[in-house]
C-alpha cells in the first residue's frame, strides 16, 4: 500500500493514541473531586414507607433524577434541584401521619422534618463542594429543631469531604456548646460565623433570636437590621426582620 | 486541501443554518429557557445566583447539544438525499474539504448560538447582582469548555451519520457516547471493584475509549483544582482536538469512497 | 480533433450487503467511448440503460469498478482537471433558502473564482439565461422553468469546455424544450463539448453530432450524424431495432 493512501489511517491510529495517552495522563494526575455514584443517596422515602404517599416527606424519592442528573453531566444542576427540593420540603407544612402539624402552620421550621438531613446528605452526595448546604442543614437541624447529633454527622461528613473549609468547624464547635447549654461560649462562636458573607440568614436570626432571649435587645436589634439589608431573596426573612426590628425597637423604647 | 474551498462552504452552511426555521425556534426555544429559569431560580433563597448560574450553563449546554445533534446528524444525509451535494462533489472540492466546511460551518451557526444565550444569561445575572469579578473567568472558562463538549460531540455526530447512514442510529450513538463519556468516571470506577478479567478490561477500555466530557466539565471540577484551573482548561482543549480530529478523520475514511 | 474525454473499457458493478448477503449488480460494462472538443454527444436508452451511471462515473460520484477515464488527457479522478466540467443534473436541487444570485456566488466560489469577480460572472451567467431580473428571489419561490435555468447557469458559471447534461428536456414544456435546445446548440458555437443523456430521440437527432446507443448497461452502438441526417425518424428506428435485436426492452 502506497503510503500516501495509509496516512489517513496512520494519522487516525495516532489522533486516538493521543488522545488516550492525554485521558490517562488526566486522570493520572487527578482525582475526580466527586463520591461514587454508588454513595448517592437513592431512598429517603423507604424510612416513610408506613406514611400515605401525600405525607411523605417533598422531593425525597429523585435518586433516579440525581443519577440522571449524572449520566447528563448535569451533577450541580442536579444537586441544586435536590437542594431545592430541601428548601420546599423544610418550607412546607409537615404533616404527621393523617394529621396536621399545626405548629409547623405559624413558624417556618417549627414542624419535625425527621427527613431533614438525609435530604441535605442528598444533595451534598451530589455536590460536596455545596458548602451552603451543609451550614444551611446544620443550622436548622442545631438551632431550630435541636438536633445536635445529626447537626453534627452533617457537619463531619463535610469536614471530611473538605478540609480547607475551617468554616465547618466553627459551626461544630458552636454546636457542640449549644448542646450543652452552654450560651456564653456558643454566642462568640456564632458571632463570628454570621461575619462571613456566606453565612445562612437562618444561622443569623437563630442568633437574634438568643440575644433577643437573653434580653440583649439592642444586639438583636443590629441583627435583624443586617438581615434586612443583606435578605433580599426570602420575603418570609425580610417579613420577620421588619417585625423582630418592631417589636425590638417597642421593647428598647426606640 | 484548500481553504479556499473550505471557507466558502463553512460560510454557506452557517447562513443555511440561520434561515432554518428549526433552527431559529431553537435559539427561541433556548431565550425562553433562559427566562424561565430566572423565575425557577428564585426558588433558591439564598443560593438563587447560583441555582440561576447552574441553570443557564446547562440550558445552554443542552440546547447546544440538542442542535447539534440534530444539524450534525442531518447534515449530510439530507444533502445526500436532497442531492444538493452533487453540484458541489462534481466540483474542484475534496470530500475532506465538503466534510470539514460543512462541519465548521454548523459549529460556527452553534458557536453564534451559545454566544447569544450566554450573552442573555449573564446580562440575567448580572441584574441579579452577580459577582462577575470573583466568577466570571469560571463562568466564561465553563461556557468555553462547554462548547468543546459540543465540537467534540458533532464530530462524532458527523460520523456516526456517515457511518450507519441512518439519522436514528447515528442519534441514538452519538447520544450513548455523550451519557457514557460523562459516565467514563464511573465505568473506571466500576472497574475498580471488579475482579481480574474480561468485564474489567472492557470496562477499562471504554474508559479510555470514550471521550471524556467529565474533565470538560468546568463547572463542576473548577473548584477542587481552581490552582490549576489554566493548566486543565489548555489539556481539555487540547484534547478536544485530538478527540474531534480523530472523529473527523474516522468521518472521512467513510465518506471519501461513498458512491452516490 | 482531439479528445476532451476518452473513457476505456470502464465497469460499474454495483454490490450490496444486506445481513451479510452481498448482491452484485451491472451498472455499465465494459464502456469505450471518445469525445472530441467541439463535439455534441448524446447518449441514448432505455431507463436502467447505464446511462445516469456512465454521467456519474465520469463525475466521480461512482467509482468505476474497472476501466479509466481521462479528461483532457489526465485520469480521473483529478480535481485540477474536474474544474473544467459543468454538471446539469436531471432535477435541479438547491438549498431552499437562498436567493438564486446567492446560489451562483456560492458555486462560483466553489468553482474558484474569486471573491471579486464572482458577483460580475453570476451576473453574466444569469443574463445567458434570462434569469436576471429574478436574481433576489429565493429558490423556494422559484417555477420549475427558473430553477431548470438556475441549474444550467450553476454548470456555466465557472465557464467549463466540458458540460455534462442529465437529461436537460425530460418534462420541459415546448417553450422550455426549444429553449433548452437552442441554449445547447449555442454553448456549443461558443466551443463547448457537450455529453448529454436523454431518451427523447427526436430531440436527440436534432442536436447531436454523435449519438451512443446503450442497453443493458452496454455501449451497443455508436452513430454519426451522417446516418440520420436528413431523415427525420430515422436514428429511432435504428435504435428500436438495436434495441429489439438485443431481446432488450421496447421503447
Amino acid at each position: 500500500m502506497p503510503l500516501y493512501r495509509a496516512l489517513p489511517v496512520l494519522s487516525l491510529a495516532a489522533l486516538l493514541t493521543a488522545s488516550t495517552l492525554l485521558a490517562y495522563r488526566m486522570h493520572k494526575e487527578r482525582v475526580f473531586p466527586y463520591p461514587p455514584f454508588n454513595e448517592l443517596i437513592f431512598n429517603i422515602s423507604e424510612k416513610f414507607q408506613n406514611l400515605p404517599s401525600f405525607s411523605r416527606p417533598l422531593g425525597s424519592e429523585g435518586g433516579f433524577r440525581d443519577f440522571g442528573g449524572l449520566l447528563l453531566g448535569l451533577r450541580r444542576l442536579t444537586a441544586d434541584i435536590a437542594w431545592l427540593s430541601v428548601l420546599q420540603y423544610y418550607g412546607s407544612h409537615e404533616a404527621a401521619g393523617h394529621e396536621e402539624d399545626h405548629e409547623s402552620r405559624q413558624a417556618f421550621g417549627a414542624g419535625r422534618y425527621a427527613a431533614l438531613k438525609d435530604m441535605v446528605m442528598r444533595t451534598v452526595r451530589l455536590d460536596p463542594h455545596f458548602h451552603f448546604a451543609y451550614l444551611y442543614g446544620a443550622g436548622s437541624l442545631a438551632f431550630n429543631l435541636d438536633r445536635y447529633d445529626e447537626a453534627l454527622e452533617l457537619l463531619q461528613d463535610g469536614i471530611q469531604r473538605n478540609p480547607n473549609y475551617w468554616k465547618f468547624r466553627l459551626y461544630v464547635a458552636a454546636i457542640v456548646w449549644k448542646k450543652k447549654g452552654e450560651y456564653d461560649n456558643m454566642i462568640p462562636l456564632l458571632e463570628e460565623a454570621i461575619a462571613y458573607p456566606d453565612c445562612p440568614t437562618l444561622v443569623k436570626s437563630s442568633l437574634a433570636n438568643i440575644h433577643k432571649a437573653r434580653k440583649n435587645y439592642a444586639r438583636a436589634l443590629q441583627i435583624w437590621l443586617n438581615v434586612l439589608e443583606t435578605e433580599h431573596s426570602d420575603a418570609v426573612y425580610r417579613q420577620q426582620a421588619e417585625d423582630q426590628i418592631g417589636q425590638l425597637r417597642g421593647l428598647l423604647g426606640l | 486541501m484548500k481553504l479556499s474551498n473550505i471557507l466558502p462552504l463553512a460560510r454557506y452552511t452557517f447562513v443555511g443554518s440561520f434561515r432554518s426555521k428549526i433552527f431559529l425556534v431553537l435559539i427561541l426555544f433556548g431565550v425562553l429557557l433562559l427566562l424561565s429559569s430566572f423565575l425557577l431560580s428564585i426558588l433558591g433563597q439564598e443560593q438563587e445566583i447560583r441555582v440561576l448560574t447552574d441553570l443557564g450553563l446547562a440550558s445552554i449546554e443542552i440546547l447546544a447539544l440538542f442542535t447539534s445533534i440534530f444539524l450534525m446528524v442531518n447534515l449530510i444525509l439530507e444533502q445526500i438525499e436532497q442531492r444538493t451535494l452533487y453540484l458541489v462533489l462534481t466540483r474542484s472540492v475534496s470530500r475532506a474539504e465538503y466534510l470539514l466546511g460543512n462541519y465548521f460551518g454548523t459549529l460556527a451557526a452553534i458557536f453564534a448560538c451559545v454566544v447569544l444565550m450566554t450573552l442573555l444569561h449573564a446580562g440575567i445575572l448580572l441584574f441579579k447582582g452577580w459577582d462577575i469579578r470573583a466568577e466570571g473567568l469560571v463562568y466564561f472558562a465553563s461556557v468555553f469548555t462547554s462548547f468543546e463538549k459540543i465540537v467534540l460531540v458533532s464530530a462524532l455526530g458527523l460520523f456516526f451519520s456517515i457511518f450507519s447512514t441512518s439519522a436514528v442510529s447515528a442519534l441514538v450513538f452519538t447520544i450513548f457516547l455523550w451519557i457514557s463519556g460523562h459516565f467514563a468516571v464511573e465505568l473506571k470506577f466500576l472497574a475498580g471493584r471488579l475482579e481480574d478479567g474480561a468485564l474489567k478490561t472492557l470496562f477499562k477500555g471504554i474508559y479510555y475509549l470514550v471521550p471524556h466530557f467529565h474533565y470538560l466539565n468546568a463547572r463542576d471540577i473548577w473548584i477542587s483544582y481552581s490552582s490549576q484551573f489554566g493548566r486543565m482548561i489548555a489539556e481539555g482543549t487540547l484534547y478536544t482536538a485530538l478527540y474531534s480530529a480523530a472523529a473527523l478523520l474516522l468521518a472521512h475514511l467513510s465518506f471519501r469512497k461513498k458512491e452516490f | 480533433m482531439s479528445s476532451v474525454l476518452s473513457i476505456r473499457n470502464l465497469t460499474k458493478i454495483y454490490r450490496r450487503s444486506h445481513l451479510g448477503r452481498v448482491t452484485a449488480t451491472m451498472g455499465v460494462k465494459s464502456i469505450n467511448l471518445e469525445i472530441a472538443r467541439g463535439e455534441i454527444m448524446g447518449l441514448i436508452g432505455p431507463n436502467g440503460a447505464g446511462k445516469t451511471t456512465t454521467l456519474k462515473l465520469i463525475l466521480g460520484l461512482l467509482n468505476p469498478t474497472e476501466g479509466e477515464i481521462y479528461l483532457m488527457d489526465k485520469k480521473l479522478p483529478d480535481s485540477s482537471v474536474i474544474q473544467k466540467v459543468g454538471f446539469l443534473p436531471e432535477v435541479p436541487y438547491f438549498p431552499k433558502n437562498f436567493s438564486v444570485e446567492e446560489v451562483l456566488y456560492f458555486y462560483g466560489r466553489l468553482s474558484g473564482i474569486p471573491d471579486s469577480k464572482v458577483r460580475a460572472r453570476a451576473d453574466e451567467v444569469l443574463a445567458l439565461v434570462r434569469m436576471s431580473h429574478r436574481k433576489t428571489r429565493m429558490v423556494r419561490e422559484c417555477s420549475k422553468g427558473m430553477l431548470q435555468r438556475l441549474s444550467l447557469a450553476q454548470a456555466l458559471i465557472h465557464d467549463p469546455e466540458l458540460l455534462i447534461f442529465d437529461e436537460p428536456i425530460t418534462g420541459l414544456d415546448p417553450v422550455g424544450l426549444n429553449e433548452m435546445r437552442e441554449m445547447i446548440v449555442t454553448l456549443n458555437k461558443s466551443g463547448k463539448t457537450i455529453l448529454f443523456s436523454s431518451h427523447i430521440i427526436s430531440e436527440v437527432e436534432r442536436i447531436a453530432h454523435r449519438v451512443g446507443v446503450m442497453e443493458g448497461g452496454e455501449m451497443v452502438q455508436t452513430l454519426s450524424s451522417d446516418q440520420w441526417k436528413g431523415r427525420p425518424g430515422h436514428l429511432e428506428e435504428i435504435f428500436v431495432q438495436t434495441i429489439h435485436s438485443r431481446g432488450g426492452l421496447a421503447v
